[in-house]
């Protein structure tokens, strides 16, 4: 027995020497927003090691970080031990911003690891993603937020974060929901909480990475959720409990006859190693926020809903336009608010204008949809020559100081000619017809004859047979062109002047068996010249001659031709007629040394 | 030879009539089309437009008129078909997009999102793109015959046609890529106000059905069997439906 015992003890050792080996260390942030004065936690996790150095604190200019706490856990799942140190910070912000937490190192063994930066967004506390409430805060944690029974903390809980208690008829407000689970717990939670009730609208809910936060000494893991909702009419708004789906491996007792076991190591049992699986909900507190209308005193005309914080710039493109021709006004309205139910911007003195309702584009900058920027471009056409586009106005109520504001745009320069309304034919932009079609809108009194504007065909103009027939002309024309180059290349080409000196030298010859006797001897040589090629060195023709690879009798024959040229020449036509032989053997010889 | 000149005379004079007659026809039916809406007859209007279209040639400013009209007269699924044959007609025409958007938006539909394609066309004329393209290809192609016979600028008349025809080829590639007639040559809209079921299979099975398409949804056509169309619908799915109740977004497609 004895032996047994200290066999399983042996055992037991090798796993948590095998276990131990993996090293690495993560950090993360108990919210990505906050305010000043506002503290967050950093968590900094290690896994797999005993012991660690982490710095106390860290410099980051405009954040106070200081350490505040330190825990050890030792897991087991599945027979495998895990070993967890914990290092939990205060970050405290002095003003707003986007800061820049830097890479936490932490000593293990002989190794430095090195943590991933990170990113802290400080804003002004009425508009922000709300931060982590005091309850949670460092150094003190409040009991009341996780609830102990018996001495225990609760396994799970969760918790609705918001920004403000009070607040305005068609105002969002930045929520997040938590869901905290002890880092002990395994199991799977569900994608995201259900969250309904009456008299508010939600943003899509965006899951924010779970992250490890210390509460009353103990370690959870929190599941957040962030979203915005806006109140739809007055008075106390309540909004309900928004429940997660957890299934979840509970811890459990130690199993009949396993207690005088674990009796032989003092009496404890491995966390995570005899567990229970429970489908749970995990709910949040009901919350209620008080709700007041919209003021009607103050409330501008042109006011089309907008209830945040917003600023707005506009520009127009482009600045110089032909006759009729569109330019586009750009209207940038920024800030924070409830971007999806506001309405655009009104246009002012555009009396002289014909107007389009805007095109609207949303570019969010967070995940609920609370910050961003719309952009809305009014197409506009002179009616008479401008000089300026018209004036834009927004209005919108401003909930921190609860009265409404209208932004102005003045008119911006820009230098725009009506179309000409005498004209029978459109106006032409970049070679297409259009100012038929825009002058038929229904703003204008007098419709223009519809022209043909854009094409006047529903044949892809590639396909277009007019098109085709062009091309194919073209590309008769150019196979002609190719036909006619490659004659005159080949013409060109050494085989090719070849071919045409033996096509002179065979008329050539064919010349010589008819010619007349007298002039047999002259035409006889200034042929063998031609094939010799030396018909403008006469004199080279002999040693030529001489160099041919050519049998005696037509080498004799040939230089006797010269010869007797020459003294043609020198004689003055006296020289002696060469017999029909002679002729023969000449022509004989030629013949040989033709190509 | 007394007998031949009036007679040749009288038949060109015939042809002459008989060919001004038909333009002067189709002018009156527009004409008479913008008299009504003039007077605020939009409904009244919409068969003069009708003839007007079938007899002339296509005009993207006649088909954004046309469907002002019916958008005016609470057409709003053919007001989308007009609107969409004016911008295939001449993508660059905006105000025939917004309008297209504010029927979609009637129909509780939306606007077909503006891609690398309608970047294009809506900044180039196509037109003049094929005939730059068409001019630029066979400009390289003939001095590339003029650099075969060239002996000393050889160097410089080669590249230069290479680029040339290269150039050319590829605007011409682009325009084939980017020109509506041929992209949406296969798009068919949804106009039964009912809507059109879309099955699984090409049968009125109940159990089959995927989805209801609305009033104005555009689907592309993939193969005809009988009475029914196979189609890829606008989230990407295919299902058969029948024809009845579609039209090609370009006629006679």
């Amino acid at each position: 027995m004895t032996t047994t015992k200290k066999a399983l003890a042996l055992l037991v050792a090798l796993f948590l020497a095998v276990a131990l080996h993996a090293q690495e260390a993560t950090v993360g942030l108990s919210s990505p927003t906050t305010s000043p004065g506002q503290p967050v936690e950093i968590v900094l996790t290690v896994r797999d090691a005993r012991s660690a150095d982490v710095p106390e604190t860290l410099n980051a200019p405009g954040l106070r970080i200081q350490l505040y706490g330190r825990s050890t856990r030792f897991e087991m799942n599945n027979f495998q031990i895990t070993s967890t140190l914990t290092f939990t910070y205060s970050v405290v912000p002095e003003r707003t911003g986007e800061f820049d937490i830097p890479p936490f190192e932490v000593r293990v063994g002989g190794k430095t690891l090195r943590t991933n930066p990170l990113r802290l967004n400080v804003v002004d506390s009425g508009f922000g993603i709300p931060s982590a409430p005091s309850g949670l805060m460092p150094p003190a944690t409040d009991p009341g937020l996780a609830p102990q029974t018996q001495g225990q903390p609760l396994p799970f809980f969760g918790e609705l974060v918001f920004s403000k208690k009070k607040a305005w008829v068609g105002e969002p407000i930045p929520i997040e929901l938590r869901y905290y689970f002890l880092g002990n717990i395994g199991g799977e939670v569900g994608d995201r909480p259900n969250l309904t009730g009456e008299g508010f609208t939600t943003q899509k809910l965006n899951s924010v990475p779970k992250r490890e936060q210390i509460v009353n000494g103990d370690n959870y893991v929190v599941f957040a959720f962030q979203t915005s909702i806006t109140p739809a009419k007055s008075g106390m708004l309540e909004i309900p409990p928004a429940s997660l789906e957890a299934r979840l491996q509970l811890p459990g007792s130690v199993p009949p006859g396993f207690d005088d076991f674990f009796r032989n190591f003092g009496g404890m049992v491995p966390p995570g190693m005899f567990t229970n699986a429970r489908q749970v909900s995990v709910e949040t507190r009901p919350v209620q926020i008080e709700v007041s209308p919209l003021p009607k005193q103050g409330q501008p005309e042109n006011f089309s809903g907008a209830v945040g914080k917003f600023q707005m710039e506009a520009t127009v493109n482009p600045k110089k336009s032909g006759p009729g021709d569109p330019v586009t006004l750009r209207v940038v309205v920024s800030g924070q608010g409830n971007f999806e139910a506001m309405g655009a911007p009104e246009l002012t003195g555009a009396e002289n204008w014909r107007t389009y309702p805007p095109s609207e584009n949303f570019r969010p900058e967070d995940a609920v949809n609370f910050s961003g920027e719309k952009v809305y471009e009014f197409m506009l056409i002179a009616r008479t020559d401008q000089t300026q586009t018209p004036g834009v106005t927004f209005s919108y109520f401003d909930p921190n100081t609860g009265k409404y504001e209208t932004l102005t745009q003045e008119p911006l320069a820009v230098e725009a000619r009506a179309g000409d309304s005498k004209q029978t034919a459109p106006a032409t932009r970049n070679g297409t017809t259009v100012g038929a079609a825009e002058n038929a809108l229904p703003a204008a009194s007098t419709p223009a004859p519809a022209k043909p504007a854009g094409s006047s065909s529903w044949i892809p103009t590639i396909l277009n047979p007019a098109f085709l027939m062009a091309n194919a002309a073209l590309g008769l024309v150019w196979v002609l062109g190719v036909i006619l180059v490659a004659i005159r290349l080949v013409a060109r080409s050494e085989a090719g002047l070849r071919r045409m000196k033996a096509r002179q030298t065979k008329a050539r010859l064919a010349a010589l068996q008819d010619c007349a006797d007298q002039e047999f001897t002259t035409r006889a040589a200034e042929c063998l010249r031609a094939l010799l090629e030396v018909e403008d060195q006469p004199l080279e023709a002999d040693a030529e001659l001489e160099a041919l690879d050519l049998d005696d009798d037509s080498k004799d024959a040939l230089q006797e031709l010269l010869l007797r040229d020459a003294e043609c020449k020198y004689s003055f036509g006296t020289a002696m007629i060469p017999d029909r032989e002679t002729r023969s053997r000449i022509l004989e010889a030629l013949k040989k040394i033709a190509p | 030879m007394t007998l031949r000149a009036p007679i040749f005379r009288f038949v060109l004079i015939l042809c002459a009539a008989l060919l001004t007659s038909g333009g002067f026809c189709q002018a009156d039916f527009l004409a008479e089309a913008r008299e009504r809406i003039s007077h605020g007859e939009h409904e009244s209007a919409i068969p003069y437009f009708e003839k007007h279209i079938q007899g002339a040639p296509p005009s993207a400013a006649a088909y954004f008129e046309f469907g002002q009209a019916l958008a005016k007269a609470g057409k709003e699924a053919e007001a989308t078909l007009a609107f969409r044959r004016t911008l295939i007609l001449d993508p660059r025409f905006q105000p025939a997009e917004a309008a297209l958007g504010d029927a979609n938006a009637h129909l509780g539909l939306t606007s077909p999102s503006r891609n690398w394609r309608t970047a294009v066309t809506s900044r180039i004329p196509l037109d003049q793109l094929a005939i730059a393209g068409a001019a630029t290809f066979w400009l390289g192609a003939f001095l590339f015959l003029s650099a075969l016979l060239a002996v000393k600028s050889r160097r410089v008349l080669f590249p230069a046609a290479f680029v040339l025809a290269l150039g050319g080829a590829a605007a011409l590639a682009l325009l084939w890529l980017v020109d509506p007639r041929e992209t949406d040559s296969r798009d068919a809209m949804v106009l039964s106000s009912g809507g059109s079921v879309v099955y699984k299979t090409p049968s009125e099975d109940p159990s089959q059905k995927i989805t209801t398409l609305g009033q104005g949804s555009v689907v592309k056509i993939l193969t005809k069997r009988g009475r029914w169309f196979h189609g890829e619908l606008p989230g990407g799915k295919r299902g058969w439906f029948l024809q009845a109740g579609t039209t090609p977004v370009i006629p006679g497609a």
